[in-house]
Protein backbone atom coordinates (compact mmCIF):
# COMPACT_ATOMS: atom_id res chain seq x y z
CA UNK A 1 0.00 0.00 0.00
CA UNK A 2 1.11 3.26 -1.05
CA UNK A 3 2.34 5.59 1.62
CA UNK A 4 0.99 9.08 1.63
CA UNK A 5 4.74 10.05 1.97
CA UNK A 6 6.00 9.22 -1.09
CA UNK A 7 5.09 9.93 -4.31
CA UNK A 8 2.28 8.37 -5.85
CA UNK A 9 4.91 6.42 -8.77
CA UNK A 10 6.75 4.42 -5.99
CA UNK A 11 5.66 1.34 -4.71
CA UNK A 12 6.33 0.65 -0.94
CA UNK A 13 5.98 -3.55 0.59
CA UNK A 14 5.72 -4.02 3.78
CA UNK A 15 7.69 -7.37 5.16
CA UNK A 16 4.43 -9.80 5.52
CA UNK A 17 3.77 -8.91 1.83
CA UNK A 18 7.32 -9.28 0.39
CA UNK A 19 7.13 -12.60 2.67
CA UNK A 20 3.77 -13.66 0.93
CA UNK A 21 5.76 -13.59 -2.98
CA UNK A 22 9.05 -15.31 -3.02
CA UNK A 23 8.94 -14.19 -6.81
CA UNK A 24 9.30 -10.92 -5.14
CA UNK A 25 11.76 -11.57 -2.73
CA UNK A 26 14.10 -13.15 -5.09
CA UNK A 27 14.02 -10.68 -7.57
CA UNK A 28 14.92 -7.84 -4.48
CA UNK A 29 17.53 -9.73 -3.27
CA UNK A 30 18.97 -10.00 -6.93
CA UNK A 31 18.80 -6.35 -7.39
CA UNK A 32 20.83 -5.79 -4.51
CA UNK A 33 23.28 -8.29 -5.44
CA UNK A 34 23.73 -6.96 -8.82
CA UNK A 35 23.54 -3.39 -8.34
CA UNK A 36 26.72 -2.97 -5.19
CA UNK A 37 29.95 -2.63 -5.58
CA UNK A 38 30.70 -5.16 -3.10
CA UNK A 39 31.75 -8.61 -4.10
CA UNK A 40 29.66 -11.02 -2.69
CA UNK A 41 29.74 -15.07 -3.19
CA UNK A 42 28.22 -18.18 -2.35
CA UNK A 43 30.38 -21.46 -1.83
CA UNK A 44 29.95 -25.28 -1.52
CA UNK A 45 31.84 -27.22 1.37
CA UNK A 46 35.11 -27.43 -1.10
CA UNK A 47 35.54 -23.72 -1.40
CA UNK A 48 34.02 -23.74 -4.88
CA UNK A 49 32.40 -20.84 -6.11
CA UNK A 50 28.35 -21.65 -6.72
CA UNK A 51 27.74 -18.08 -6.98
CA UNK A 52 29.23 -14.48 -7.47
CA UNK A 53 27.40 -11.22 -7.83
CA UNK A 54 28.44 -9.39 -10.98
CA UNK A 55 30.63 -6.83 -8.84
CA UNK A 56 33.04 -9.71 -8.34
CA UNK A 57 33.14 -10.93 -11.96
CA UNK A 58 34.29 -7.45 -12.78
CA UNK A 59 36.98 -8.24 -10.02
CA UNK A 60 38.02 -11.36 -11.52
CA UNK A 61 37.73 -10.29 -15.15
CA UNK A 62 34.97 -12.56 -15.90
CA UNK A 63 31.95 -11.35 -18.59
CA UNK A 64 29.88 -13.57 -17.00
CA UNK A 65 29.46 -14.91 -13.05
CA UNK A 66 28.33 -18.07 -14.10
CA UNK A 67 31.91 -18.27 -15.22
CA UNK A 68 32.84 -18.43 -11.73
CA UNK A 69 30.81 -21.66 -10.95
CA UNK A 70 33.22 -24.46 -9.96
CA UNK A 71 36.09 -22.39 -9.94
CA UNK A 72 38.53 -21.90 -6.75
CA UNK A 73 39.62 -18.88 -5.09
CA UNK A 74 43.68 -20.27 -6.20
CA UNK A 75 41.84 -20.16 -9.86
CA UNK A 76 41.78 -15.89 -9.03
CA UNK A 77 44.06 -15.16 -6.42
CA UNK A 78 48.06 -15.64 -6.14
CA UNK A 79 48.53 -18.67 -3.98
CA UNK A 80 49.69 -17.27 -0.80
CA UNK A 81 46.44 -15.35 -0.38
CA UNK A 82 44.30 -17.75 -2.05
CA UNK A 83 45.95 -20.49 0.90
CA UNK A 84 44.66 -18.06 3.52
CA UNK A 85 40.96 -17.56 2.25
CA UNK A 86 41.25 -21.48 1.78
CA UNK A 87 42.05 -21.74 5.46
CA UNK A 88 39.70 -19.06 6.51
CA UNK A 89 36.71 -21.12 4.93
CA UNK A 90 38.25 -24.63 6.30
CA UNK A 91 38.18 -23.28 10.08
CA UNK A 92 34.59 -22.06 9.58
CA UNK A 93 32.78 -25.08 8.13
CA UNK A 94 34.33 -27.11 10.86
CA UNK A 95 33.49 -24.99 13.49
CA UNK A 96 30.65 -22.91 12.22
CA UNK A 97 32.21 -19.38 13.49
CA UNK A 98 32.40 -16.63 11.09
CA UNK A 99 34.81 -14.04 10.06
CA UNK A 100 34.06 -11.16 10.70
CA UNK A 101 35.54 -7.73 9.33
CA UNK A 102 38.85 -9.45 8.18
CA UNK A 103 40.97 -6.98 6.78
CA UNK A 104 42.81 -8.36 4.53
CA UNK A 105 45.37 -7.06 1.76
CA UNK A 106 45.17 -8.70 -1.71
CA UNK A 107 46.59 -8.64 -5.13
CA UNK A 108 43.78 -8.18 -8.17
CA UNK A 109 43.83 -10.89 -11.06
CA UNK A 110 44.93 -7.32 -12.85
CA UNK A 111 47.89 -7.58 -10.39
CA UNK A 112 46.65 -4.12 -8.68
CA UNK A 113 47.10 -4.30 -4.50
CA UNK A 114 44.19 -3.77 -2.88
CA UNK A 115 42.85 -3.77 0.61
CA UNK A 116 39.67 -5.57 1.65
CA UNK A 117 37.47 -6.14 4.46
CA UNK A 118 35.80 -9.65 4.28
CA UNK A 119 33.06 -11.20 6.05
CA UNK A 120 32.45 -14.88 5.67
CA UNK A 121 29.72 -16.79 6.83
CA UNK A 122 28.29 -20.56 7.05
CA UNK A 123 25.49 -21.08 4.47
CA UNK A 124 23.28 -23.85 6.33
CA UNK A 125 20.08 -25.69 5.18
CA UNK A 126 16.82 -26.00 7.29
CA UNK A 127 18.67 -28.53 9.33
CA UNK A 128 21.09 -26.51 10.24
CA UNK A 129 23.58 -28.51 8.70
CA UNK A 130 26.72 -26.38 6.85
CA UNK A 131 26.66 -26.71 3.04
CA UNK A 132 28.67 -24.10 2.48
CA UNK A 133 29.70 -20.73 3.00
CA UNK A 134 29.04 -17.18 1.65
CA UNK A 135 30.67 -13.85 2.53
CA UNK A 136 31.27 -10.29 1.19
CA UNK A 137 34.25 -8.00 0.85
CA UNK A 138 34.34 -4.45 0.32
CA UNK A 139 37.39 -2.48 -1.08
CA UNK A 140 38.33 -0.37 1.54
CA UNK A 141 41.82 1.06 -0.43
CA UNK A 142 40.68 4.64 -0.78
CA UNK A 143 39.66 4.71 3.42
CA UNK A 144 43.10 3.25 4.32
CA UNK A 145 44.77 5.69 1.45
CA UNK A 146 42.73 8.42 3.35
CA UNK A 147 43.81 7.03 7.46
CA UNK A 148 47.32 6.78 5.58
CA UNK A 149 47.23 10.60 4.31
CA UNK A 150 45.46 11.68 7.68
CA UNK A 151 48.46 10.17 9.49
CA UNK A 152 50.86 11.27 7.52
CA UNK A 153 49.20 14.75 7.87
CA UNK A 154 48.61 14.00 11.71
CA UNK A 155 52.68 13.44 11.83
CA UNK A 156 53.35 16.41 9.97
CA UNK A 157 51.02 18.71 12.13
CA UNK A 158 53.13 16.57 15.31
CA UNK A 159 56.22 17.40 13.33
CA UNK A 160 55.65 21.48 12.87
CA UNK A 161 54.71 21.90 16.09
CA UNK A 162 57.96 20.22 17.68
CA UNK A 163 59.34 23.01 15.87
CA UNK A 164 57.42 25.56 16.23
CA UNK A 165 57.64 24.64 20.19
CA UNK A 166 61.89 24.18 19.80
CA UNK A 167 61.50 27.77 17.93
CA UNK A 168 59.42 29.08 21.20
CA UNK A 169 61.55 27.55 23.50
CA UNK A 170 64.70 29.30 21.39
CA UNK A 171 63.15 32.55 21.84
CA UNK A 172 62.23 32.28 25.32
CA UNK A 173 65.79 31.53 26.10
CA UNK A 174 67.30 34.02 23.44
CA UNK A 175 65.07 36.96 25.42
CA UNK A 176 66.45 35.31 29.00
CA UNK A 177 69.96 35.57 27.63
CA UNK A 178 69.18 39.11 26.67
CA UNK A 179 68.17 39.57 30.04
CA UNK A 180 70.99 38.08 31.55
CA UNK A 181 73.17 40.26 29.39
CA UNK A 182 71.54 42.74 30.51
CA UNK A 183 71.91 42.09 33.82
CA UNK A 184 75.84 40.83 33.41
CA UNK A 185 76.62 44.26 32.15
CA UNK A 186 75.08 45.97 35.25
CA UNK A 187 76.69 43.67 37.08
CA UNK A 188 80.07 44.32 35.57
CA UNK A 189 79.55 48.35 35.81
CA UNK A 190 78.52 48.07 39.41
CA UNK A 191 81.38 45.70 40.56
CA UNK A 192 84.19 46.42 38.05
CA UNK A 193 84.26 50.08 38.53
CA UNK A 194 84.72 49.59 42.98
CA UNK A 195 87.19 46.60 41.72
CA UNK A 196 89.47 48.84 39.66
CA UNK A 197 89.50 51.55 42.12
CA UNK A 198 91.04 49.09 44.74
CA UNK A 199 93.31 47.44 41.79
CA UNK A 200 94.77 50.68 41.40
CA UNK A 201 95.03 51.44 44.87
CA UNK A 202 96.95 48.36 45.81
CA UNK A 203 99.33 48.97 42.83
CA UNK A 204 99.74 52.74 44.41
CA UNK A 205 100.56 50.46 47.68
CA UNK A 206 102.84 47.63 46.04
CA UNK A 207 105.18 50.41 44.97
CA UNK A 208 105.52 52.62 48.59
CA UNK A 209 108.10 51.23 51.59
CA UNK A 210 105.96 49.97 55.09
CA UNK A 211 107.84 48.61 57.97
CA UNK A 212 105.32 45.94 58.38
CA UNK A 213 106.36 43.07 55.85
CA UNK A 214 102.78 41.77 56.42
CA UNK A 215 101.59 44.66 54.58
CA UNK A 216 103.06 43.43 51.26
CA UNK A 217 101.24 39.73 51.89
CA UNK A 218 98.04 41.86 52.90
CA UNK A 219 98.31 43.82 49.28
CA UNK A 220 98.92 40.52 47.51
CA UNK A 221 96.13 38.74 48.91
CA UNK A 222 93.84 41.98 47.97
CA UNK A 223 94.93 42.09 44.10
CA UNK A 224 94.66 38.30 43.65
CA UNK A 225 90.77 38.93 45.21
CA UNK A 226 90.16 41.29 42.96
CA UNK A 227 91.90 39.19 40.36
CA UNK A 228 89.32 36.14 41.07
CA UNK A 229 85.98 38.76 41.45
CA UNK A 230 86.81 40.31 38.22
CA UNK A 231 87.22 36.84 36.31
CA UNK A 232 84.22 36.16 37.74
CA UNK A 233 82.58 38.58 36.08
CA UNK A 234 84.22 38.89 32.92
CA UNK A 235 83.46 35.24 32.67
CA UNK A 236 79.40 35.83 33.39
CA UNK A 237 79.72 38.74 30.26
CA UNK A 238 81.04 35.81 28.47
CA UNK A 239 78.45 33.23 29.60
CA UNK A 240 75.52 36.32 28.48
CA UNK A 241 77.61 37.96 25.47
CA UNK A 242 75.58 38.08 22.05
CA UNK A 243 75.83 34.24 20.33
CA UNK A 244 77.12 34.80 16.88
CA UNK A 245 80.01 32.35 15.06
CA UNK A 246 82.52 33.22 12.41
CA UNK A 247 82.49 30.25 10.87
CA UNK A 248 85.45 29.00 8.43
CA UNK A 249 87.27 25.73 7.56
CA UNK A 250 89.48 24.95 10.54
CA UNK A 251 92.30 22.70 11.71
CA UNK A 252 90.74 21.02 14.79
CA UNK A 253 94.41 19.48 15.73
CA UNK A 254 96.21 23.26 15.09
CA UNK A 255 93.02 24.83 17.17
CA UNK A 256 94.07 22.06 19.90
CA UNK A 257 97.86 22.75 19.99
CA UNK A 258 97.33 26.14 20.30
CA UNK A 259 94.97 25.89 23.10
CA UNK A 260 97.13 23.67 24.45
CA UNK A 261 99.86 26.34 24.89
CA UNK A 262 97.66 29.07 25.92
CA UNK A 263 96.92 26.94 28.77
CA UNK A 264 99.77 25.48 29.54
CA UNK A 265 100.42 27.89 32.93
CA UNK A 266 97.42 25.81 35.03
CA UNK A 267 99.84 22.30 34.37
CA UNK A 268 102.07 23.65 37.40
CA UNK A 269 102.59 22.57 41.07
CA UNK A 270 102.99 18.58 40.29
CA UNK A 271 104.18 16.39 37.82
CA UNK A 272 102.18 16.87 34.56
CA UNK A 273 101.66 14.90 31.06
CA UNK A 274 100.07 15.92 27.89
CA UNK A 275 99.84 12.99 25.25
CA UNK A 276 98.48 14.23 22.22
CA UNK A 277 96.58 11.52 19.48
CA UNK A 278 95.94 13.69 17.12
CA UNK A 279 94.70 12.01 13.80
CA UNK A 280 96.85 13.46 11.39
CA UNK A 281 93.87 13.09 8.43
CA UNK A 282 91.47 14.73 10.61
CA UNK A 283 89.18 16.78 7.81
CA UNK A 284 88.39 20.17 8.25
CA UNK A 285 85.39 21.56 10.26
CA UNK A 286 83.20 25.20 9.64
CA UNK A 287 84.21 26.68 13.09
CA UNK A 288 84.54 30.18 14.84
CA UNK A 289 88.69 29.64 15.65
CA UNK A 290 88.19 32.14 18.72
CA UNK A 291 85.40 30.74 20.34
CA UNK A 292 86.53 27.01 19.55
CA UNK A 293 90.15 27.83 21.19
CA UNK A 294 88.28 28.87 24.09
CA UNK A 295 86.25 25.75 24.65
CA UNK A 296 89.49 23.56 24.49
CA UNK A 297 91.28 25.99 26.95
CA UNK A 298 88.64 25.46 29.19
CA UNK A 299 88.83 22.10 29.06
CA UNK A 300 92.25 21.88 29.63
CA UNK A 301 91.99 24.09 32.45
CA UNK A 302 89.25 21.75 34.31
CA UNK A 303 91.39 18.77 33.62
CA UNK A 304 94.59 20.69 35.03
CA UNK A 305 92.55 21.97 38.33
CA UNK A 306 91.27 18.00 38.72
CA UNK A 307 94.48 16.70 39.19
CA UNK A 308 95.97 18.70 41.97
CA UNK A 309 99.63 17.41 42.61
CA UNK A 310 99.72 15.91 39.01
CA UNK A 311 98.87 13.29 36.16
CA UNK A 312 98.16 13.05 32.60
CA UNK A 313 96.18 14.70 30.23
CA UNK A 314 95.67 12.54 26.88
CA UNK A 315 94.00 14.82 24.00
CA UNK A 316 92.39 12.45 21.08
CA UNK A 317 90.97 13.09 18.02
CA UNK A 318 90.13 11.24 14.77
CA UNK A 319 86.57 11.28 12.17
CA UNK A 320 84.35 8.28 11.30
CA UNK A 321 81.27 8.28 9.39
CA UNK A 322 77.72 8.01 11.42
CA UNK A 323 76.64 4.80 9.48
CA UNK A 324 73.65 4.41 12.04
CA UNK A 325 72.08 5.48 15.13
CA UNK A 326 72.76 4.38 18.76
CA UNK A 327 76.53 5.01 17.41
CA UNK A 328 77.35 6.69 21.41
CA UNK A 329 76.92 9.96 20.08
CA UNK A 330 73.96 11.65 20.05
CA UNK A 331 71.90 12.09 16.93
CA UNK A 332 68.72 13.71 18.32
CA UNK A 333 68.34 16.40 15.65
CA UNK A 334 71.72 16.77 15.87
CA UNK A 335 73.52 14.28 13.10
CA UNK A 336 72.45 12.58 10.38
CA UNK A 337 73.23 9.16 8.87
CA UNK A 338 75.95 9.62 6.41
CA UNK A 339 77.42 12.97 8.05
CA UNK A 340 81.49 12.78 8.41
CA UNK A 341 81.90 13.33 12.38
CA UNK A 342 85.52 15.17 14.17
CA UNK A 343 85.69 13.62 17.92
CA UNK A 344 88.09 14.88 20.12
CA UNK A 345 88.55 13.55 23.36
CA UNK A 346 90.00 14.95 26.57
CA UNK A 347 90.82 12.57 29.09
CA UNK A 348 92.20 13.24 32.33
CA UNK A 349 93.41 11.24 35.58
CA UNK A 350 91.72 13.51 37.93
CA UNK A 351 89.42 12.79 40.67
CA UNK A 352 86.46 12.52 38.33
CA UNK A 353 82.69 13.66 38.79
CA UNK A 354 80.43 12.41 41.84
CA UNK A 355 76.97 11.29 40.49
CA UNK A 356 75.42 13.93 41.92
CA UNK A 357 77.85 16.51 39.53
CA UNK A 358 77.98 14.37 36.25
CA UNK A 359 74.28 15.72 35.45
CA UNK A 360 74.93 19.19 36.43
CA UNK A 361 78.33 19.85 35.17
CA UNK A 362 77.05 22.07 32.23
CA UNK A 363 74.99 24.71 34.69
CA UNK A 364 75.82 28.12 35.42
CA UNK A 365 77.61 28.60 38.41
CA UNK A 366 77.74 24.64 39.05
CA UNK A 367 81.46 23.85 39.96
CA UNK A 368 83.68 21.62 41.88
CA UNK A 369 86.67 23.38 42.47
CA UNK A 370 87.22 25.14 45.95
CA UNK A 371 85.91 28.85 46.42
CA UNK A 372 87.97 30.79 44.83
CA UNK A 373 89.58 28.25 42.12
CA UNK A 374 86.53 28.42 39.56
CA UNK A 375 83.90 30.81 38.58
CA UNK A 376 81.42 27.71 37.58
CA UNK A 377 80.34 29.12 34.00
CA UNK A 378 83.90 27.34 32.08
CA UNK A 379 81.51 24.44 31.03
CA UNK A 380 78.56 25.89 30.39
CA UNK A 381 80.70 28.37 28.14
CA UNK A 382 82.12 25.32 26.42
CA UNK A 383 79.09 23.83 26.08
CA UNK A 384 77.46 27.45 24.27
CA UNK A 385 80.28 27.05 21.85
CA UNK A 386 79.73 23.42 20.86
CA UNK A 387 76.05 24.22 20.63
CA UNK A 388 76.75 26.92 18.32
CA UNK A 389 78.43 24.98 16.19
CA UNK A 390 75.75 22.49 16.05
CA UNK A 391 78.17 19.64 17.42
CA UNK A 392 77.24 17.79 20.94
CA UNK A 393 79.47 18.01 24.00
CA UNK A 394 79.07 14.73 26.73
CA UNK A 395 81.39 14.13 30.09
CA UNK A 396 81.56 10.59 32.19
CA UNK A 397 83.94 9.15 34.38
CA UNK A 398 86.83 7.15 33.06
CA UNK A 399 86.69 3.35 35.23
CA UNK A 400 90.46 4.14 35.77
CA UNK A 401 89.43 7.23 37.17
CA UNK A 402 89.21 10.85 35.59
CA UNK A 403 86.81 12.37 33.15
CA UNK A 404 86.47 11.68 29.55
CA UNK A 405 85.12 14.82 27.43
CA UNK A 406 83.81 14.36 24.06
CA UNK A 407 82.93 17.07 21.40
CA UNK A 408 81.35 15.90 18.23
CA UNK A 409 81.32 18.26 15.45
CA UNK A 410 80.39 17.96 11.91
CA UNK A 411 82.98 17.98 9.19
CA UNK A 412 83.00 20.37 6.55
CA UNK A 413 82.32 18.35 3.54
CA UNK A 414 81.43 14.43 3.63
CA UNK A 415 83.59 11.81 2.63
CA UNK B 1 105.81 65.55 30.98
CA UNK B 2 103.03 64.31 29.33
CA UNK B 3 99.89 65.62 30.60
CA UNK B 4 96.81 63.04 30.63
CA UNK B 5 93.24 63.72 30.81
CA UNK B 6 91.13 61.55 32.67
CA UNK B 7 87.13 61.49 32.18
CA UNK B 8 85.11 58.83 34.36
CA UNK B 9 82.49 59.68 36.67
CA UNK B 10 84.08 57.35 39.33
CA UNK B 11 85.57 59.88 41.02
CA UNK B 12 87.65 58.00 43.61
CA UNK B 13 89.07 56.18 39.97
CA UNK B 14 90.31 59.16 39.01
CA UNK B 15 91.82 60.21 41.82
CA UNK B 16 93.78 57.06 42.40
CA UNK B 17 94.67 56.97 38.72
CA UNK B 18 96.33 60.99 39.17
CA UNK B 19 97.73 59.85 42.45
CA UNK B 20 99.73 56.52 40.95
CA UNK B 21 100.11 57.98 37.35
CA UNK B 22 102.22 61.44 38.83
CA UNK B 23 103.93 59.20 41.52
CA UNK B 24 105.75 57.72 38.16
CA UNK B 25 106.99 61.65 37.89
CA UNK B 26 105.97 61.38 33.72
CA UNK B 27 103.04 62.41 33.93
CA UNK B 28 100.38 65.23 34.96
CA UNK B 29 96.69 64.01 34.77
CA UNK B 30 93.87 66.38 34.88
CA UNK B 31 90.66 64.39 36.30
CA UNK B 32 87.07 65.23 34.86
CA UNK B 33 84.18 63.49 36.59
CA UNK B 34 81.22 64.85 34.32
CA UNK B 35 80.94 63.11 30.83
CA UNK B 36 79.13 66.95 29.98
CA UNK B 37 81.99 68.43 30.88
CA UNK B 38 84.50 66.48 29.19
CA UNK B 39 84.91 68.79 26.03
CA UNK B 40 85.08 71.54 27.47
CA UNK B 41 87.93 70.26 29.80
CA UNK B 42 89.80 68.81 26.60
CA UNK B 43 89.84 72.09 24.59
CA UNK B 44 90.86 74.29 27.80
CA UNK B 45 93.85 71.97 28.82
CA UNK B 46 94.96 70.32 25.53
CA UNK B 47 95.67 66.87 27.12
CA UNK B 48 98.43 64.26 25.07
CA UNK B 49 95.86 61.90 25.82
CA UNK B 50 92.50 60.84 26.68
CA UNK B 51 91.35 58.31 28.95
CA UNK B 52 87.57 58.01 28.77
CA UNK B 53 85.12 56.11 30.39
CA UNK B 54 82.20 54.60 27.99
CA UNK B 55 79.30 54.51 30.78
CA UNK B 56 78.64 57.81 31.96
CA UNK B 57 75.58 59.87 32.68
CA UNK B 58 74.40 62.48 30.74
CA UNK B 59 77.21 62.09 28.19
CA UNK B 60 78.89 58.47 27.44
CA UNK B 61 81.99 57.91 25.95
CA UNK B 62 80.72 57.71 22.43
CA UNK B 63 79.47 60.98 22.39
CA UNK B 64 82.27 62.52 23.91
CA UNK B 65 84.73 60.78 21.60
CA UNK B 66 82.85 61.82 18.66
CA UNK B 67 82.82 65.09 19.79
CA UNK B 68 86.75 65.63 20.20
CA UNK B 69 86.85 63.71 16.62
CA UNK B 70 85.75 66.21 15.17
CA UNK B 71 86.87 69.09 17.00
CA UNK B 72 90.21 70.37 14.70
CA UNK B 73 92.09 71.49 17.44
CA UNK B 74 91.49 67.60 19.26
CA UNK B 75 91.06 65.76 16.61
CA UNK B 76 94.80 64.01 16.43
CA UNK B 77 94.76 63.63 20.55
CA UNK B 78 94.73 59.96 21.22
CA UNK B 79 92.05 58.81 22.88
CA UNK B 80 91.75 55.84 25.04
CA UNK B 81 88.41 53.72 26.13
CA UNK B 82 88.25 52.83 29.47
CA UNK B 83 85.25 49.96 30.48
CA UNK B 84 84.06 47.94 32.56
CA UNK B 85 81.69 46.02 30.55
CA UNK B 86 83.77 43.86 28.66
CA UNK B 87 83.98 40.22 27.89
CA UNK B 88 87.33 37.95 28.81
CA UNK B 89 86.75 36.73 24.59
CA UNK B 90 86.83 40.33 23.62
CA UNK B 91 90.01 41.29 25.20
CA UNK B 92 92.52 40.17 22.69
CA UNK B 93 95.05 42.32 21.30
CA UNK B 94 94.45 44.98 19.18
CA UNK B 95 91.11 45.09 19.78
CA UNK B 96 89.04 47.88 19.38
CA UNK B 97 85.79 49.56 20.25
CA UNK B 98 83.61 51.47 17.95
CA UNK B 99 87.51 52.45 16.20
CA UNK B 100 89.49 52.86 19.33
CA UNK B 101 91.71 51.12 22.17
CA UNK B 102 90.26 50.17 25.29
CA UNK B 103 91.47 49.54 28.46
CA UNK B 104 89.17 47.15 30.33
CA UNK B 105 88.87 47.81 34.20
CA UNK B 106 90.37 46.65 36.92
CA UNK B 107 93.91 47.44 35.25
CA UNK B 108 97.11 47.13 36.73
CA UNK B 109 99.29 50.33 36.86
CA UNK B 110 101.72 48.62 34.41
CA UNK B 111 99.16 47.84 31.75
CA UNK B 112 97.91 51.60 32.17
CA UNK B 113 101.35 52.83 31.76
CA UNK B 114 102.22 50.12 28.46
CA UNK B 115 98.89 51.52 26.85
CA UNK B 116 99.25 55.37 27.39
CA UNK B 117 102.61 54.81 25.59
CA UNK B 118 101.89 52.94 22.73
CA UNK B 119 98.74 55.34 22.41
CA UNK B 120 101.20 58.34 22.68
CA UNK B 121 103.83 56.70 20.20
CA UNK B 122 100.84 56.20 17.41
CA UNK B 123 100.57 60.02 17.52
CA UNK B 124 104.25 61.04 17.12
Amino acid sequence: MPSPDFPKNCRVLVAKDVAADPARLKQMLATVMESTTDHIYFKDTESRFVHINRALALFFGLKDPEDAVGKWDFDFFPREAAEQKFQDERHLMETGAPVIDKVEFQETPKGERRWVLTTKMPLRNFDGQIIGSFGSSRDITAIKQANADLSRSREELMEAMKELRSVQLQLIEAEKMKLVGRLAAGVAHEVKNPLAIVAMGMDYMRRQQFEDPNIAVIVQEITDAVKRADNVVRGLLDFSAPQRVVLEPSDVNGLIRQALILARGEFTGGKFEVVEELDPSLPLVRLDPMKMEQAFVNLFTNAAHAMKGGGTLLVRTSSRQLTGLGENVSTSGTFQVGDRLVVAEVLDTGHGLTEDAEGKVFEPFFTTKPTGKGTGLGLTVTKTIIDLHGGTIGIHNRPEGGVCVTITLKADAPL
Amino acid sequence: MKKILIVDDEAGFTRLIKLTLEKTGHYEVIEENDGSRAWETARACRPDLILLDIVMPKSDGGDVASKIKSDWTLKNTPVVFLTAIVSQRETTPGALIGGYPFISKPVSLDALIKCIEENLARKS
